[in-house]
Order: structure tokens, then sequence, then C-alpha cells
């Protein structure tokens, strides 16, 4: 029985492999291992352009089917307005009467998004279908598609609602790809705050992949149902930018002068699309006390 | 020359289930779980390859499997799975070589037993709290790894592989 457990050619090799990835743990952030990182990436991104380009038929494929019924519903809607009488309606009071109120009726919302400091870019994310536990996403723009304005950049990314996913890492962004180093890494590191309390600030701790608990909270006026966002002093995220929600506050007990505050993520990793990516100056996006 | 086209059969098999993984439409999810229920491909290669390899090769694949998915799912923690597979390798190997000691349901046993551990291993270096659907998720991924198992055995290898 013993015989089974131990015999030198498999201990040496169990001794080798468990140097080796000791090795590359202590040693990820070498150059060596990054670029071998890189590379693997960038083949993915090649492997994987084919899903990219399905998923986008389908959605495009969709969204062209919408335009047929919208123009269907418009064309009917046309034939039963040209059987009616609008003499009565004065068009020219309703179209000439002030020029800027007709403008600011036919201009739609303005939604565009501009900083002298910030560029963004949009982003698919590739699903992820592994049944490993995995703190990261994949999307599909890489140092090609970045600018390079910034030598030291910052690369945040945010959910179609704003929502704070996670950052670029920039030794993990290979020339069409980039892994997302998701908020609930445990090397991930986010203060957030309560707005309008701009001087209490608490560190996110995950505690389950989309569960956190906040460290530092103990003088902070925080109550359930509360939206907390990325603080100013964070020297990685933009200020403001929504990250999660209180979802319950456990009194401090006898012993403990502690409240352990437990939030919720907004952002859904699971079921992301798409999201938008923000690079900014990592010397600008410091805060000067 | 046979060891190295040996070793190229082995990288290109692995390469081709990565793609497979990429590829992979059929994955579910329950709850908060953050893993998906799906068919954990290189897992079942692993453990299939357990049956061929002698106990050095073996750790020396769990090893290099290990390492090509940190760098696809790792950002931070590149290693983590490296050292797993190849601590995995070591006891999955008993297998074989207690394979005229052991029963069918001791060797299934013994193999479900290591995909959990596996499985719960990682939450413990993520620090987060395993939950009761993080584990019911776990169980019926090991699940699907040991069905899947038993049928390519009994069906495609008539009972002789295990």
């Amino acid at each position: 029985m013993l015989n089974s457990f131990y015999s030198n050619k498999s201990v040496l090799a169990l001794l080798l492999a468990i140097f080796f990835s000791v090795t590359i743990y202590f040693n990820s952030e070498i150059n060596s291992i990054k670029n071998i990182q890189k590379s693997w990436l960038y083949i993915k991104s090649v492997v994987i352009n084919p899903v990219m380009e399905l998923q986008a038929f389908i959605r495009y494929n969709d969204d062209l089917m919408k335009l047929k019924l919208d123009r269907w519903v418009l064309d009917s809607r046309l034939k039963e307005l040209e059987e009616r009488d609008f003499s009565y309606i004065n068009l020219k009071n309703f179209f000439f009467n002030d020029s800027t109120k007709s403008i600011a009726i036919v201009s739609p919302k303005n939604q565009t998004i501009s900083s002298s400091k910030n560029i963004f870019y949009t982003a698919n994310v590739l699903s992820n279908r592994s049944p490993q536990l995995s703190s990261s996403l994949f999307i599909d723009i890489g140092y090609n598609d970045f600018s390079q304005e910034y030598p030291d950049k910052n690369i945040i990314v945010v959910d179609y609602e704003g929502n704070l996913v996670g950052r670029v890492v920039n030794e993990t962004i290979s020339s069409n790809g980039s892994l997302v180093q998701l908020i609930n890494d445990v090397n991930s590191r986010v203060i957030v705050h309560k707005k309008g309390t701009l001087n209490s600030t608490a560190l996110l701790v995950p505690s389950n992949a989309n569960r956190f608990e906040l460290i530092g909270s103990n003088n902070y006026n925080i109550n359930k149902d509360d939206t907390l966002f990325t603080s100013y002093k964070s020297d990685i995220f933009i200020k403001d930018i929504p990250v999660c929600r209180v979802i319950s506050i456990e009194e401090p007990k006898d012993n403990s002068s502690f409240r352990k505050v437990n939030v919720m993520l907004l952002s859904d990793f699971k079921n992301l699309e798409y999201v938008f990516v923000i690079e900014s100056d990592f010397e600008n996006s410091r805060v000067e006390y | 020359m046979k060891y190295c086209i040996n070793i190229f059969k082995i990288f290109f098999q692995v390469y081709f289930l990565f793609v497979l993984t990429w590829y992979n439409p059929f994955s579910f999810t329950i709850s908060e779980s953050p893993v998906l229920i799906s068919l954990d491909i290189l897992m079942l290669y692993f453990v299939m390859q357990s049956f061929y390899l002698s106990r050095p090769k073996l750790i020396f694949l769990g090893c290099f499997l290990g390492f090509l998915i940190d760098l696809d799912l790792e950002s931070s923690l590149i290693g983590i799975n490296c050292f797993f597979m190849s601590i995995a390798a070591y006891f999955l190997s008993l297998v074989k070589i207690n394979s005229s000691n052991w029963t069918d349901f001791i060797k299934y046993s013994f193999i479900f037993l290591i995909c959990i551990i596996l499985h719960i291993n990682k939450y413990l270096f993520y620090n987060y709290e395993l939950s009761f659907s993080d584990l019911g998720v776990g169980l019926i991924n090991c699940l699907i790894i040991l069905g899947t198992l038993i049928a390519i055995n009994n069906v495609y290898f008539k009972g002789k592989l295990v």
C-alpha cells in the first residue's frame, strides 16, 4: 500500500511540478510569464473571432427584424392617417412658431459622454463557458485599439448601465483582446463611499462572487438599500461609478465594536454581452491631497 | 522522435479541448453561484489520461494543463491551477495503480472525491465563502464528469478503461 503512495520518480515529478507552480505564483508579474499569457490571449482572440461574428450577426439580425416590424407599423399608421382630414390643424404654427423649440422637439437627447481626460470604447464580452471558478472576463479589444496617448494608463470597465465591472491590467492586454480583472478578484481593491459623505470611505472585500463586506465602515452613516460609489481616494477607478448596494447590516455584538455591512454588486457578470471601457491617464487620475 | 511526437499529440489534444471549451454553448446557471453547470471537458480528459499515462507523466500533464487554465482564466492568481492539478494527478494515478485491488465503485468514488476537492480548493484561494448553491453546482459538475466517464467506459471501451 505504501509503495502506491511513494516512488522515487513520481515524488520527484511532484516536487518539480510544485516548485514550478509556486515559482510562477510568486513571480507572475515577470515579463516572460506575462508575454506567454499575452500570446495565449492573442491565440484565443483569433480562435474565438467567429463566435464574436456569429453573436454580432444574431444580434444585428434581431435588430433588423425589429426595424422591419417598425417599418410595417409605420406604413400601416401612415395609410390610416392618409385617409383622415387634418385641414383643421394649423401646421404653420406648429412648425414655424419658434425655431429653437422646434429643434428641441426634433433633436434627440444627447447621450454622448465626453471628457478631456478619458477615452471611451465599447467591447464585446466573450461568454466564458468554462465551468471553472474564475474572476476574469475576456473582451475583444486590445492594445491595437487603445490609444497610444497615455504611456501609463488606467483602463476600467463598466457595464451598459454604468456599474463598475473591473479593470484591465496592463500586463494582460494582447494585440486584439484583453483579460478584465473583475472587482470580485481576491487582489482587487475598490474603495467606495456613499454620495454626500465624501470624508467616509470603506474598502470592499469579496466574501463571495457577488457579495462583499465593507471594511472601515464603523463610523459610516450607511443604511440598507444605499448605493455605494467609487471613491475619489482611489488611484485606479474614476470616482462616482456605482458599485454595489447595501443588502444587510449586522449591528456589533457585545465584544466587537465593528458592524458588519454586507453589500451586493450592481453588475451581473454572468450575463454581460458588451461593456464600456474607459481609458484614462494614470498620472491624471491621481488625487492631489 | 517518438517522444516528441507524443508530446506534440498531447499538446494538440489539450489545445483542441480548450477550443471546445471556448465554443461550448451548453452551460447553465443556478441561483447566485459564479460557476456554470457544464461538462468540464478538460477535467474529463485529465481523468481519462490517468488510465493511460504513468504517474510522473500524469503529474507533468496536470501541471501543464493547470498552467494553461491559469493563462486562460486567471488575471492575478497564475499558478494555483498548476499547483492543484499536479497534486490531483499524484492522487488520481492511484486509481490506475490499484486497478486490480479496487472495485469500480471505489474507483469512481475516489475520482469523484478528487474532482470535488479540486472544486472546493479554489474557493479557499479566492477567499470566497462556500455557499450551499456553490457546493451544489460543484457536486452537479462532478457528477456530470463522472456520468460521462461511466458512459464512455461502458459504451466506447466496453468496460475496459476503468
